[in-house]
Parts: C-alpha cells; structure tokens; sequence
C-alpha cells in the first residue's frame, strides 16, 4: 500500500477543522465576554491549543484561582496525550526539524485519525492533518471573538455532535474488522464511564487509567490471537 | 493582565511536554515488542474512553437527541467507511431532532 500523503492529511482533517471551528468560536466570545485582550485570546488558542482545557482554564481564572493550580488541573487533563503521542511515535520516523510541530498538533482528534490509518504514516501527512487542524482552531477563536454569537443557535447545537460522530465513524469500521477494538474500546468506555461518574478521581485521571486498563486488559485478553 | 501570560505559557509547557516527550523516548527501531504491543492497543482504548460517557452529553443537556444522531453515526459507518457522510448525515440528523423537539 502507497504511504500517506499530505493530500490525505488534508482531506482526513476535513471533519476535524468542521468540528474544532465551533468550539473555538464559543471560546472566541467566551473570552471576550470575560474582558479578555485579543492578544490573549488569540494566544491561548495559538499557544495551547487544547480544546476542553482551555475553557477549564477560563473558568478558573474567572474564578480567581491562581497559576500553579490551573497547570496542575490543565497538567493532569492533558496528559492523556502522552499515550497518544507514544503510540503515534512508534509509527512514524520523523524529521527533528518537524517534531516540535507534529508533536505541538497531537490531540484527541488528530490522533483519532491518524492512529486508525492502516497505510504507513508519513511526515507529510502528519503537517497536513494537524495544522489544518490547528488552522481550523485558531480560526475559530479568532472569529469568535470578533463577530461574536454569529452562528444560528440551532446550528451550533447541532454541529456540536460533530466530534463525537467522527469519533465513532472512526471505530466503527475497526469494530466491524476485529473483535479487540470493539471489547477493547467498549471497556475503556465503561470504565470512564463509572470512574467520571463515582466522582473519586477526576475527569483527567479517568481518562487516563480508562485508557491504560483496557489497553492492559486487551493485550492480555488477546495475548495468543495476533 | 501579565499574570494571564504566565498562565497561558505555563499551559504550554504543560500541555507541550507530554505531546512531545514521547518522540524523542520512542524510537521506530528500538521498541521493545511488549511495549508495541500495548501501544498497539492504545487507539481502541482511547476511541472507547472519548466516546464514553462524554458522547451522551454532545449535545449539552439533550441526551435523547445525542444518542439518536450518534446512532446514525455508527449505522452510516458501518456500512460505509466515508468519515464525511457520517458526521455529516449525523449532524443533519441532530438539526432535524432539535428542529422539531
């Protein structure tokens, strides 16, 4: 099979961007709502990029809660993405040069896309997928917090199933293939499901021993069927 | 507003790390087999833990829409493997729901 190029990394970021545009309007108009400056504004989403943390952290700070603790909460929310690069990593001989860049767009999303590709990962495709991404977020913010509430409510509401649609787009196919995505995935579901719920550990924690555990249990479970 | 700098790059440092640390500590040649083997499993077992329980909640506060436009979701790609049609024929179906309900 031919490897990935930049021209797949562009179409395969198409649902990403139509998801990430929205989102980052809210947090456009958000922001300003809260008094920030453009220049903040627009270097939160150009800076961090990520997603869900970025509104935590506006709350905090609205809030008045100090530095150290919005990283630590921000710290543990996002660590998730270590696994996610590790499994990306072992995928993809890169340059140095473009790295920090590649590294800089790994996200649920992207991730998502890029980890259930079944043909070779390439640098190219990579750049593509995760800066248009980021393009997509950035445009969003900005967009925001300029034109403000432009988009029609019942709009708004509706794409913001978006994501979530790809996110099972994306695995449905790999469910059809093969038994361990779907008891795999099914089981890292359902232990996030009762870990957010029990409320003893946070969303961040969750997330991340949800991801480690069924991710343990499917390489025992299916330790002699490779 | 310097203090919402400090937040802001203190955010970068601590989302930046642990996307990147993982580039340089793994490399293609080196992995031992049992370490690719659970990386291997990473992606279903992100997949599962982004879809739940946060999917039941995309629309906020209206699970009986969510859930209904997340099915047309995995009914669309499962029969066909076009992401776009998915999310597309989703999202439609969750403005019809939340049009009429």
């Amino acid at each position: 099979m031919k490897k990935l190029t930049y021209i797949d990394g562009l179409r395969a970021a198409i649902p990403v961007f139509t998801g990430y545009f929205p989102i980052a309007v809210t947090f456009g108009l958000l922001a300003a709502s809260v008094n920030m400056s453009f220049l903040h504004t627009f270097s939160f989403s150009a800076l961090v990029f990520a997603g869900a943390s970025q509104f935590v952290a506006l709350n905090m700070i609205k809030a008045g809660i100090g530095a150290g603790e919005i990283a630590l909460a921000v710290f543990l929310l996002n660590f998730r993405h270590f696994l996610m690069s590790a499994s990306i990593s072992s995928r993809v001989k890169l340059n140095k040069l473009v790295i920090p860049v590649i590294a800089f767009g790994v996200t649920d999303e992207t991730f998502a896309v890029a980890s259930m590709q079944k043909r070779e990962l390439s640098e190219g495709y990579m750049l593509a997928l995760n800066l248009t991404s980021y393009s997509g977020w950035v445009a969003g913010t900005v967009t925001g917090f300029i034109a403000g509430d432009f988009l029609p409510p019942l709009l708004q509401e509706s794409i913001s199933i978006c994501l979530y649609a790809m996110f099972i787009a994306i695995l449905m196919p790999e469910v059809k293939q093969s038994l361990k995505a779907g008891v795999v995935a099914l089981l890292a579901g359902l232990i996030n499901t009762v870990l957010s719920y029990s409320g003893i550990i946070s969303a961040g924690w969750a997330i991340i021993l949800s991801i480690i555990a069924a991710a343990s249990a499917g390489m025992i479970i299916f330790r002699n069927r490779e | 507003m310097d203090n919402l700098f400090t937040i802001i790059f203190l955010m970068l440092a601590v989302t930046y790390i642990p996307r990147a640390a993982p580039f340089y500590l793994v490399s293609t040649d080196s992995i031992p087999p049992l370490l690719k083997r659970f990386l291997s499993f990473i992606p279903y077992a992100a997949l599962g833990a982004l879809i739940l329980p946060g999917s039941i909640d995309a629309v906020s506060g209206r699970p009986e829409i969510s859930i209904p436009a997340l099915f047309v979701a995995g009914i669309v790609a499962w029969f066909n493997s076009n992401i776009i049609a998915s999310v597309f024929l989703s999202v439609a179906a969750a403005f019809i729901m939340l049009s009429f309900f």
